[in-house]
């Protein structure tokens, strides 16, 4: 497989395997098998379509290309025509309900009856075509063999094996017959060892080991066909059992930090008023104390941010919850729902938006979010007073949110750790900038970013200050 | 003397409505509180405060929402904040202009950011 977005040629044969697989992108790929009834009904239709051609030119052309003289074109092509036409009222059939949705009981009757008459019909048709092309003698009663392969596929063993009796039982007819003349055989010079009728011990011979090769082959393929329904059989369960599981994680989750939210607010806030003096005056190692507490409590709140804003991603289907916005006014909105934060540290904050407004197209609460996490940080890692700006432009198709600081800066050896899960960089403690955190912020943005199919990229100087920003792709208006 | 303002707390969690009632009357404003959404719309009739500020989630999810909206049908003049929990705005696409907010404050609120916003906003000195 290719990565997202990359191209690659296909093989004709590779494209050719994967439409019987019927693999396509993010789908289990199956075989006939596991296929529905009008789908295996519908593979084997084509197939037979492409038999009939190739009789037909198999018949034309024998005498040129395998120096095969004496065939009887005139019956072949009538039995390909024959076939053609069966298969012509096949595929009448099991197109419409291919495409129908609704499949009711009689009309799966009706599909089974048509599979079977199918299978059952191939058997005359490869028996004919065969007595046609030299009967005992001739290599193509190896074809059998493939057909007893597909029932085997198709059906359950017992239905199999009894498809294996009927196509031996008409081979042993035709073989037996040649032998004691019960028809008038066929023998194209070239294409058979001889044009006398076979004798009796080749005639024995042949359908000794003929027999012998159609029950191994149906004993094989049927129990191999055993183990792979039951291996998917088991596949699936195994996939439902992880999906429950996997559900039950998630509303674990949800209901673990819906509890932890609420308390956890209510002490920080409780903390606040005893360490304000809202209680009586503390003194000072009381005070410490309290802003000890406070800190660790800050650093839980903060972890549990992140942890439900990982959730929410984890539920959120982009695919149907993708709206087109324009982000001029999501980051408007954010300059004015968080004064109170961006005023915390008396910080002058410049918004730079340019007049055209930029479409782009996802979740706005999600990519709300991740400008909140950059532009949190930001104010975080900046000491009192400092300046920030958030800027928006567009560059090429992208979009670029930019959040520039004159903060604390990363030093070179630590900008590619940033935007890893749970990744706490290493800081010295500078006055007026609080390190805690839970070290899921920048991995949040990322994930958010490139399920928008965007790129986060950051620029530091330690001491200087750092621009992080992120790149979108633009709905174009034209 | 001034009249002191009146602000009214519409949270189902007591001890978060204890504690902004506390951070509140220290900064000189005189408190009042519901525990519901319907209890709020009948104490914003009653005592007719001059700010409100809503828990976005209470007995309902969603349920601060749905009461903003209400008290912006119903006209009320003053200025309506609401109280969001670590995530919720993640999770549910608030829009203050939209639902006619003053403000959002996160849980938890900074009592210092908390007075001096109101403070400005009701011009109390």
């Amino acid at each position: 497989m290719a990565d997202a977005g990359g191209k690659y040629s296909e093989s004709l044969l590779s494209k050719i395997i994967r439409f019987f697989l019927r693999d396509e992108e993010g789908s289990f790929p199956v075989f006939l098998h596991s296929l529905r009834l009008e789908d295996q009904l519908y593979d084997l239709t084509i197939i037979r379509f492409f038999v009939s051609f190739l009789i037909i030119a198999g018949s034309l052309f024998a005498k040129y290309i395998l120096g095969i003289y004496q065939l009887n074109h005139h019956a072949l092509i009538l039995l390909a025509i024959i076939l053609f036409i069966a298969n012509i009222v096949n595929f009448v059939i099991v197109f419409p309900v291919r495409k129908s949705k609704e499949k009711t009981t009689s009309y799966r009757f009706l599909l089974s009856l048509v599979l079977h008459l199918s299978i059952a019909t191939d058997f005359i048709f490869l028996v004919i075509a065969l007595w046609l092309v030299g009967g005992v003698y001739s290599p193509f009663q190896t074809f059998f063999i493939f057909h007893v392969i597909i029932a085997s596929v198709l059906f359950s063993p017992l239905i199999a094996f009894i498809y294996t009796i009927y196509g031996y039982t008409l081979f042993f007819l035709l073989a037996i017959g040649s032998w004691k003349q019960w028809f008038p055989t066929v023998f194209p010079v070239g294409a058979v060892p001889s044009v006398e009728p076979p004798s009796g011990t080749y005639t024995i011979t042949v359908v000794v080991v003929q027999g012998l090769l159609f029950f191994l082959t149906a004993s094989l393929t049927t129990h191999l066909m055993y183990f792979l329904r039951e291996g998917q059989r088991q596949i699936v369960r195994i996939n439902k059992d992880l999906e429950r599981l996997c559900d039950q994680r998630k509303g674990f989750l949800q209901i673990a930090l819906h509890n932890l939210r609420a308390p956890v607010s209510a002490i920080s806030m409780h903390l606040q008023n005893l360490l304000y003096g809202y209680g009586g005056e503390l003194n000072d190692t009381q005070k410490s104390w309290v802003q000890r507490s406070l800190t660790r409590i800050d650093e839980l709140v903060a972890f549990l941010h992140d942890l439900e804003n990982l959730s929410v991603m984890e539920n959120a289907d982009l695919l149907r919850e993708a709206k087109e916005f324009d982000i001029n006014t999501t980051i408007e909105k954010i300059i004015e729902e968080n004064q109170d934060l961006l005023l915390s540290k008396n910080h002058e904050v410049k918004v730079e938006l340019p007049e055209r407004k930029i479409i782009v197209i996802g979740i706005q609460r999600l990519l709300r979010e991740a400008i909140m996490n950059l532009l949190t940080n930001a104010i975080k890692y900046t000491p009192r007073n400092g300046k920030i700006i958030i800027r928006l432009y567009k560059q090429a198709s992208y979009a670029r949110v930019e959040v520039e600081d004159n903060g604390i800066g990363i030093s070179p050896g630590d900008i590619p750790k940033l935007f890893r899960e749970f990744v706490r960089l290493k800081q010295q403690k500078i006055e007026g900038i609080d390190t805690t955190g839970s070290g899921l912020g920048l991995f949040i943005v990322r994930q958010v970013v490139e399920s928008h199919g965007g790129k986060v990229f950051v620029k530091s100087q330690l001491g200087k200050g750092s621009i992080f920003g992120f790149d979108l792709p633009v709905v174009d208006k034209r | 003397m001034e009249q002191k303002k009146v602000i009214l707390i519409i949270d189902d969690d007591p001890d978060i409505r204890s504690a902004l009632r506390v951070m509140l009357e220290s900064a000189g404003f005189v408190v009042g509180e519901a525990a519901n959404g319907e209890e709020g719309l009948k104490a914003v009739q009653r005592i007719q405060p001059d700010a409100v500020i809503i828990d976005l989630m209470m007995e309902n999810v969603d349920s601060g929402s749905q009461v903003a909206i209400k008290l912006k049908e119903d006209k009320y003049p003053g200025p309506m904040y609401m109280l969001s929990s670590a995530g919720d705005a993640v999770r549910y696409n608030i829009d203050a202009r939209e639902l006619g907010l003053a403000g959002i404050f996160q849980k938890p609120v900074d009592p210092k950011v908390l007075v001096s916003t109101l403070k400005a906003k009701l011009g109390v000195a």
